[in-house]
């Protein structure tokens, strides 16, 4: 039941479908590769509409970058308006003990993903533990990239250099930017590929949806 | 026997609340009692011209769940009595049925609907009892002036107008008197609240619940990214930079890495 009173419009569902974190946002427009997610994930990429209005919106004084995010016209932010979504919301916001308007963009993005049944792409661990915990696929931005490059959508040369001049300012992701990590990340392009061959004609973007992806990365990692 | 009216009903049920809280007759912080009873809250943005509120119940053998909806647009005195009186369904109305939703337009408005009487009788007694109410007034000399009333808004954490009508319906004032007061402080409430140095929002201001947790079991949640460091700190009583130490020092740190599933990775190298 939808709260807000506003009209309920109707969503395409699926895993087929992405819900994007702003990190994944303001990291790729940082590094001025915005348009990717749309010819990846496009022609419909999802967000969370406390992350446009919220985050992006409120922050572009400090940050008139982020105005090419809004801009977007392909990105469709989607507010959280059905009962069990806010009750959701509320609850991990709670538990992760958020003040004001922190952590909503991440609970909002799996509340969405957990009614859509949309694919979550997203970084920040507790987020993550989230999206687990209510059975929603999740990926980080680095999985993303490498998924890409096994689907043909870029080349693994430039899917690493994508990914560098993401994690050069960045540092957070499972690969560093460092060349001790190029093979690694090389060897994930090849794992993904076998992966995906499994789901035929339909491996991109499902392909972000399968379970245990990020888990393949961080193996990967160790045993290379 | 005559059926007890749904205003005393209300006032009632607070008073059990504030008994079983222990919390005598003094002001009360509405977010404290609701973390307190575990009932769940979220501040939503319905607009200005949205509703007040909501109560949502879900019932089950073993008990249910209740969360209380507040529209974030509206003034914080609006969204603090919408809280209270979210609580009264809560106390008064959970087991009406197995789910129960209540949508309040305005929580002033009852229309003669008896819940809603009672739901606000409850509210109004909690957040303002009578006896407390009573002592403010008679250090006002027994006729509260508008910066008086302001002076009560602080106290209370509630509006100008729920106030003026609080005291009438306590009748502590006469109708003459409300009709003063309304007509003397429009228009000059933020000007006198500013006058006393207080903002709405700074008095008994809306936070997020927090159950009690051992402080291993804190680390251990934080450690498994269930919970975040701002919450680690809440739980732990103290400042992050503090409590990212004290996890440190316990060896409950998060690793440098996450932690994969190694069935998963079989499963899709399979």
């Amino acid at each position: 039941m939808a709260v807000s009173g506003k009209d309920t419009v109707a969503l395409p569902t699926g895993p087929g479908f992405v819900c994007l974190d702003a990190m994944v946002l303001i990291h790729f427009n940082r590094v001025g590769r915005l348009k990717v997610l749309r010819d990846w994930l496009g022609p419909r990429v999802f967000t969370a509409n406390v992350i446009t209005e919220q985050e992006l919106r409120r922050g572009l004084p400090r940050h008139p970058e982020n105005r090419a995010i809004l801009d977007s016209e392909w990105l469709f932010p989607v507010p959280v308006d059905e009962m069990e979504d806010i009750a959701l919301v509320a609850s991990l916001r709670r538990r992760w003990g958020s003040k004001d308007d922190q952590d909503r963009g991440e609970a909002e993005v799996v509340a969405l993903c957990a009614r859509y049944g949309w694919t979550a792409i997203m970084d920040d661990e507790v987020g993550r533990k989230a999206a687990k915990e209510h059975t929603v696929p999740c990926v980080y931005m680095l999985t993303t990239v490498l998924a890409a490059a096994s689907c043909g959508l870029i080349t693994p040369a430039e899917a690493w250099r994508l990914h560098c001049s993401i994690e050069r300012e960045r540092k957070r992701a499972v690969l560093s930017a460092g060349e001790s990590h190029r093979p690694v990340f090389m060897k994930c392009v090849e794992q993904f590929t076998r992966v995906g061959e499994k789901l035929g004609d339909r491996r991109w973007p499902e392909i972000l949806a399968m379970k245990g992806l990020d888990d393949l990365v961080i193996w990967t990692r160790r045993n290379t | 026997m005559q059926a007890e009216p749904p205003w005393m009903q209300g006032e009632r049920a607070a008073r059990a609340l504030r008994h079983e809280l222990g919390l005598g007759i003094a002001p009360v912080d509405i977010w404290e009692v609701l973390r307190r009873r575990d009932v769940y809250v979220a501040l939503h943005d319905f607009g200005e011209a949205g509703g007040d509120g909501l109560y949502l119940w879900r019932g089950s053998e073993a008990g249910g769940v209740p969360l209380i909806v507040v529209n974030s647009a509206k003034r914080p005195s609006r969204q603090r009595f919408t809280a209270a009186h979210e609580l009264g369904h809560h106390e008064l109305h959970r087991f009406e049925a197995a789910d129960v939703l209540i949508a309040d337009e305005e929580v002033g408005a009852t229309d003669g609907d008896e819940r809603e009487v009672a739901a606000n009788a409850f509210a109004a007694y909690l957040m303002v009892p009578t006896e407390d109410l009573r002592e403010s007034v008679r250090a006002f000399g027994g006729s509260p002036s508008p910066v008086g009333l302001v002076g009560l808004m602080r106290r209370y954490g509630l509006s100008y107008q729920a106030l003026a009508y609080r005291l009438r319906n306590t009748d502590l004032i006469t109708q003459k008197t409300l009709d003063r007061l309304l007509a003397d402080g429009e228009g000059q409430i933020d000007r006198l609240m500013r006058s006393q140095g207080f903002a709405e929002d700074a008095i008994f201001p809306a936070p997020v619940g927090v159950p009690e947790l051992l402080s291993l079991g804190a680390m251990t949640l934080f450690k498994q990214h269930v919970i975040t460091e701002t919450r680690l700190a809440e739980l732990l009583g103290m400042t992050v930079e503090r409590a990212l130490t004290t996890v440190r020092d316990a060896g409950m740190d998060r690793s440098e890495e996450p932690d994969y599933d190694a069935e998963a990775v079989r499963e899709l190298l399979e």
